[in-house]
């Protein structure tokens, strides 16, 4: 199992568009990927999940992933957050 | 006796006026009751949902091709996550453990799963999130609507308001397919999806009018004024008046900008500039010439790269530069080379604290020879019918130019030697968006046939700023006197050694500024397709002597402020109605 910590760095949070990348992306593994927020944990597969995490710019995540090809999508999922979804510029 | 006006006022979410008869809709509710299912039941309910979710999925792509066909991306990309969220596992899961457990009928659960997310998103504080429970919601309901095999009815005969509670992203889209005059709702703000898709089909609409259903019967007169954000229900007759001239006026505007199309851009002194496009994707083009632009300012090149997930080979790249030459033809095409890095999607090895002020644009490509040599090789050999220039991205002085310049001919020489043909006398050039090239453009000026300005770096690294970053966004100023004085400077430097010298960033398309950049002497504006008849109409009624005086009185200011305040007057002065339709581009509306 891979934890990482990570920060929300675009400025909108995870709204529509930031989640439905990321749900997108996380389809591609098989590997289980959850998201923690504070206390609350959900399936980083799950869009609603995803928005009822209500995450805004510089809230702090724990993202964990468990299974066989954790280590690439642990990549994958980390790179779109660091690179803010691509929005730091439109 | 006549019915007493009422005047309501909302939040302006999509600009645009129109008077008609109201229609007030209800959507119908969908009633869930609980039943306890046998055990024979189960299975069958279970069948019956896979078949509402198949159902509902293919309604939902219907609806999503429709939008990706009609509207902008932002506005598409809507439906996408309304696809996403009926395929959300983890709804899934729970409906089909809760059915085999708790054996009750599937849309009960439905309804019993959305409370439950509705209850944890209106926790939020963040209210663009609890907007977004309006997207979940709808979801819900279409699965339901489809378990109980009853069709929705988004249609009204004749043109009318829509006035409403609230309304769904699907509810926008249908309805625009009839002859919607606007939508007045009770709730909903600025961000909610509904207000994001009604400026995208461009039909006006108040939101947050919280009472309007309760005032409005259906027929009643109003008039909507999506520019102030109010609905005036029964109007009296001045105000009748008064905004049947307003929307004469926005109509005769209208149709003075698409008889503008054929028309050149030249001022009334004779003074001819060129009004391109910027583009990325060849289903653009066919928008791109219906807008009257005279070829594409900037193509980028970067999605060639994105969508493959890799640099694309020479051939897919020389077959795609040369369909956009031949679907451009006789016009001219500005391919941009790749401008990979900064915001444009991190080559993942390698991570910088910095990435805007890494490894991006022209660096990251000399550091990779043999992928730009085969991207030059690919727009050199798409330009047999010499309608093709190349431009460089991010070059910041000589050496790197040269280093550029040295590789462009040696591939050239390798193209004589292969006997392909290509354009030998094709223009060169390149972006102005470094503040370091600035200052020396005139050495670079010797080396290129023409400069093209990239107001959206320059302005953030003049000025030091990410626009991003909410702290500091009001920094990013385009009419900041630093950076005029940097674009005057371009732009004199380059004619000095005969180039022309054009702007391909945002700053091109906003009206607020064409006179101003006419004036400074700019030759080429390339913009957003759109923005392409306003900013024709503006040069075509002002002269080339009226422009230099305001670019030179603008010049004279030292600070934005002052600068956006007398361009300001100046056009409202000049040009009254085309602030209608400025304000429809530029409300400082938070786009999604």
């Amino acid at each position: 199992m891979i934890e990482r910590e990570i920060t929300i760095k675009n400025r909108t949070g995870l709204h529509t568009r930031p989640a439905a990348a990321l749900v997108k992306t996380a389809a591609g593994f098989v590997s289980e990927f959850y998201i923690k927020k504070n206390d609350f944990e959900i399936n980083g597969k799950s869009i609603i999940g995803v928005m009822t995490l209500a995450a805004e710019q510089g809230s702090t995540l724990v993202l964990t992933f468990d299974g066989e090809d954790e280590q690439e999508m642990a990549a994958a999922i980390v790179g779109l957050f660091e690179d803010g979804f691509g929005e730091l510029e439109h | 006796m006549a019915k007493q006006e009422i005047i309501l006022k909302g939040l302006p979410a999509s600009g645009g006026i129109a008077i008609g008869p109201a229609y007030v809709y209800e959507r119908e509710e969908v009633y869930v009751s609980q039943r306890i299912l046998t055990e024979n039941e189960v299975e069958r309910e279970l069948h019956l949902l896979e078949e509402a979710m198949m159902r509902s999925r293919h309604q939902l792509e219907k609806i999503a091709t429709f939008a990706r066909e009609t509207l902008d991306s932002d506005a598409a990309q809507i439906f996408e996550g309304q696809l996403l969220m009926l395929d959300d596992p983890e709804m899934r899961k729970a409906l089909d453990q809760r059915l085999r457990h708790e054996k009750k009928n599937a849309d009960f659960l439905i309804y019993d799963e959305l409370k439950k997310y509705r209850a944890m998103l209106n926790e939020s504080r963040n209210e663009l999130l609890r907007e977004r429970m309006v997207d979940i919601d709808e979801v819900g309901q279409r699965i339901i609507r489809n378990l109980q095999k009853k069709r929705l009815h988004s249609t009204v005969e004749g043109e009318h308001v829509i006035i409403a509670n609230s309304l769904t992203p699907s509810d926008t889209l249908l309805f625009s397919r009839n002859d919607v005059l606007g939508f007045a709702t009770d709730l909903g703000g600025i961000t909610s999806h509904a207000a994001i898709l009604s400026r995208s089909l461009k039909i006006p609409a108040v939101t947050a009018l919280h009472t309007v259903t309760a005032m409005v019967e259906t027929g009643d007169e109003v008039i909507i004024d999506g520019q102030r954000g109010l609905l005036i229900i029964n109007p009296c007759d001045e105000h009748r008046l008064d905004y049947h001239r307003k929307i004469k006026r926005i109509e005769r505007f209208e149709s003075e900008l698409k008889g503008l199309v054929d028309l050149p851009s030249v001022t009334q002194d004779g003074h001819k500039v060129e009004l391109s496009a910027n583009a990325e994707f060849i289903n653009e083009l066919e928008y791109v010439v219906t807008q009257g632009s005279k070829g594409i300012g900037l193509y980028r090149t970067e999605h060639l790269y994105i969508e493959k997930g890799d640099f694309p080979s020479e051939q897919e790249q020389y077959i795609e530069y040369s369909e956009i030459a031949h679907m451009m033809y006789p016009q001219q095409v500005i391919f941009r080379t790749f401008d990979i890095g900064g915001d444009k999607l991190l080559d993942s090895a390698v991570k910088e604290s910095n990435p805007f002020l890494g490894w991006r644009g022209i660096r990251m490509m000399l550091d990779k020879p043999v992928i730009f040599r085969q991207q030059l090789r690919a727009m050199l050999r798409a330009s047999t019918m010499k309608n093709i220039k190349i431009m460089f991205p991010m070059i910041s002085g000589v050496a790197e130019l040269r280093e550029v310049l040295n590789m462009l001919e040696d591939v050239r020489g390798e193209l004589r030697d292969e006997g392909i043909s290509f354009d030998e006398s094709m223009q060169i050039g390149l972006m102005i968006e470094v503040p370091s090239a600035v200052f020396v453009a005139d050495e670079l000026a010797q080396h290129v046939d023409f400069f093209s300005i990239g107001t959206n770096d320059l302005v953030q690294y003049l000025m030091a700023v990410d626009r991003n970053n909410e702290l500091i966004a009001d920094l990013y100023q385009e009419l900041h006197p630093a950076v005029l004085r940097a674009i005057k400077i371009t732009i004199d430097t380059g004619h000095r050694h005969g180039l022309w010298v054009g702007m391909c960033g945002e700053m091109a398309g906003n009206p607020l500024a064409t006179v101003l950049l006419l004036g400074l002497g700019l030759d080429e504006f390339s913009m957003v397709p759109s923005v392409i008849p306003e900013v024709k109409k503006i040069i075509r009624s002002t002269t080339y002597t009226e422009a230099k005086g305001i670019a030179q009185e603008v010049l004279q200011k030292s600070n934005s402020l002052d600068i956006r305040t007398f361009l300001t007057e100046y056009m409202e002065q000049r040009y009254p109605e085309l602030l209608v339709g400025m304000l429809n581009g530029d409300n400082g509306v938070v786009h999604e």
